[in-house]
């Protein structure tokens, strides 16, 4: 589901095309109410059984991408209820961040093992053979597997000769790294935001479209109409997220032209990010003091570390992400300036949630949903005059892939302490994450530092990201080859 | 060796409605040579393309040896290739 482009895609697109459009045109409750049926036209249902189902479902996902809450199934509520200008001007928004729309969900079974149509009722039958419960029982015209005593331990699927046994598991849970999603009294997906890391796996992989994160698409584009001093930040991994036509040099010229005042690289706050690990790692790990370092600046990654290992808490890094240091850094400058970072993830709206955070970045908004903003406004990139963009050193601008932030603390560790050898072992998706940390946890990455990030690949594998994620390695790869700033060593 | 010029589309709507994908789906073809059978070789170009209709409701526009495809899918220009390929 990752990467392939689908109707549930397509109605994730339209929905923050639609409500970029809206903000920059003028709302008002009337036309919020209207877009459902410009986005799911017509009388026969598309995508589900019916077209009122779709519609219904479209407005829940209209509300979500306003930053509103889901309505009670009970209630008779328009779809632009609680939409006013204060929500517009306070442009924050509650928890939960991912929401399941429940009357979208499936209600798919949870994890089980199943015997498919590939059964040959053979002779041997090892799947019985290999059961330690005896679960599997032949029917007169099939084997079954007893859910009741089924142990999930898969090794009748592994002896079967016919791969006629597979595991079944629900997309959206077999998704979640941190065992986040369960079930509600009917059986459709449910998110324990206590354990939810917002990393957006499971928005991208539920079939159903069920699953949505809010968003501050329509108060940020609101805020550009009405011509708001704001300053976009870009995560690393932005380049090549727009199409090929869309040189980084183009997608700042099109923010200015889209109603930002100025645009900054992330990366310069993953620089001096990246310092500040270089030196720890030197005097603090790499002297034994300190046991391991461990990367923060994927906020999934760092809760799920906090949540599930908090003995260790102590060896994450206490550097500022890179989104708030970059931020605080425009905020030096310019005070009045208000922050909107554009990132691949939704993880990084948590991050901004937290009361420490929201005096810093004002806005957090994924490159899907910028590109909502491109559409709205028609921005032509093959049109464009691209402007400079040189902010950051090649360290920083290698944050956006698996490995890179690693990569650059150690280039950073071998510029400043030449006779110092950085061990590192790194882990994407946060099962691995939560491996590797067993092990740190065990005492086997004594003096290593540890980079995790909760998507296979890295940022560029972000849940709001639009570009296939080995196109977007290379890309990422290739800009910061081309970055003419050297990391400056500081005096520590 | 057949040559088969596919050229896709890359303006925001179309990129907005998967012309990307669009794109990995054609080159993933070139991995199913053996499988396919084919001996054809396909060239992926990217540019702004302009239509006779309202290019917004067209997209995403694809173009296929000088055809046309507009609201394209990515098993509908794969299948087009392979068409083409077998002829």
């Amino acid at each position: 589901m990752r990467g392939i482009y689908t109707p549930v895609t397509k109605i994730r697109r339209q929905v923050f095309s639609e409500i970029a459009r809206l903000a920059f045109e003028g709302w008002d409750h009337d036309k919020v109410e209207e877009l459902p049926y410009k986005i799911i036209t017509g009388e026969v249902p598309q995508y589900r059984d019916s077209i009122f189902k779709e519609r219904a479902i479209v407005g829940e996902r209209i509300r979500l991408a306003m930053g509103l809450p889901l309505r009670d199934v009970n209630e008779n509520a328009p779809v632009s209820k609680g939409l006013d200008d204060d929500m517009l001007i306070n442009q924050t928004y509650e928890m939960p961040l991912v929401n399941v729309i429940p009357f979208a969900c499936n209600a798919c079974d949870e994890t089980s093992f199943m015997v498919t149509d590939n059964c040959r009722h053979c002779l041997a039958h090892p799947c019985v053979s290999v059961c330690p419960v005896g679960a599997i029982s032949f029917q007169s015209d099939r084997t079954v597997i007893d859910k009741e005593k089924c142990l999930k331990c898969g090794r009748c699927r592994d002896a079967c000769p016919y791969s006629a046994i597979v595991k079944y598991e629900r997309p959206c849970a077999a998704a979640c790294g941190v065992n986040a999603i369960g079930s509600d009294h009917l059986g459709r997906a449910k998110i324990d935001p206590e354990k939810c890391v917002a990393c957006g796996q499971c928005i991208v992989s539920c079939p159903f479209g069920a699953i949505s994160d809010k968003s501050q698409l329509f108060q940020l584009a609101c805020a550009l109409k009405n011509g708001e001093n704001i300053i976009a930040e870009v995560a690393p991994a932005f380049v090549g997220q727009f199409g090929p036509a869309a040189t980084p040099e183009k997608v700042k010229a099109a923010l200015k032209e889209v109603g930002f005042a100025d645009v900054v690289e992330v990366a310069v706050g993953a620089d001096i990010g990246t310092l500040e690990e270089a030196h720890h790692y030197a005097k603090e790990v790499s002297t034994g003091e300190a046991r391991f370092l461990a990367t923060s600046c994927c906020p999934a990654w760092s809760v799920m570390a906090k949540n599930t290992f908090p003995e260790i808490g102590e060896y994450m890094s206490q550097a500022l992400t890179p989104m708030v240091a970059t931020a605080r850094e425009i905020k030096k400058k310019d005070e009045k300036a208000k922050v909107c970072f554009i990132g691949p993830c939704s993880a990084k709206k948590l991050e901004a949630m937290r009361r420490s955070i929201r005096s810093d970045v004002d806005y957090v908004i994924t490159f899907e949903e910028l590109m909502g903003i491109f559409v709205a406004k028609g921005t032509d990139f093959g049109q464009i005059e691209g402007l400079p963009m040189c902010d950051a050193a090649e360290e920083g601008r290698g944050y956006g892939v698996s490995g890179g932030v690693a990569q650059a603390i150690a280039s950073a560790v071998h510029k400043l302490y030449p006779h110092v050898d950085v061990k590192m072992d790194k882990a994407e998706g946060l099962q691995n994450c939560k491996k590797m940390l067993a092990l740190a946890k065990a005492g086997k990455r004594e003096g290593y530092l540890l980079e995790g990030m909760a998507c296979v690949g890295g940022c560029v594998a972000g849940a709001g990201t639009l570009q296939p994620i080995n196109k977007a390695t290379v890309a990422v790869n290739k800009f910061k080859t081309q970055s003419p700033i050297e990391l400056v060593p500081d005096k520590k | 060796m057949k040559s088969i010029k596919v050229t896709v589309c890359v303006c925001t709507h179309c990129i907005m409605n998967g012309a990307m994908d669009i794109i990995e789906s054609v080159e993933s073809l070139k991995k199913l040579k053996y499988e396919i059978r084919h001996n054809a070789k396909i060239g992926v170009d990217t540019e702004v393309l302009h239509t006779e209709h309202d290019h917004t409701a067209s997209c995403p526009v694809v173009k296929i040896d000088g055809e046309v495809i507009e609201r394209a899918t990515n098993e509908q220009v794969m299948s087009k290739i392979l068409s083409i390929i077998r002829k």
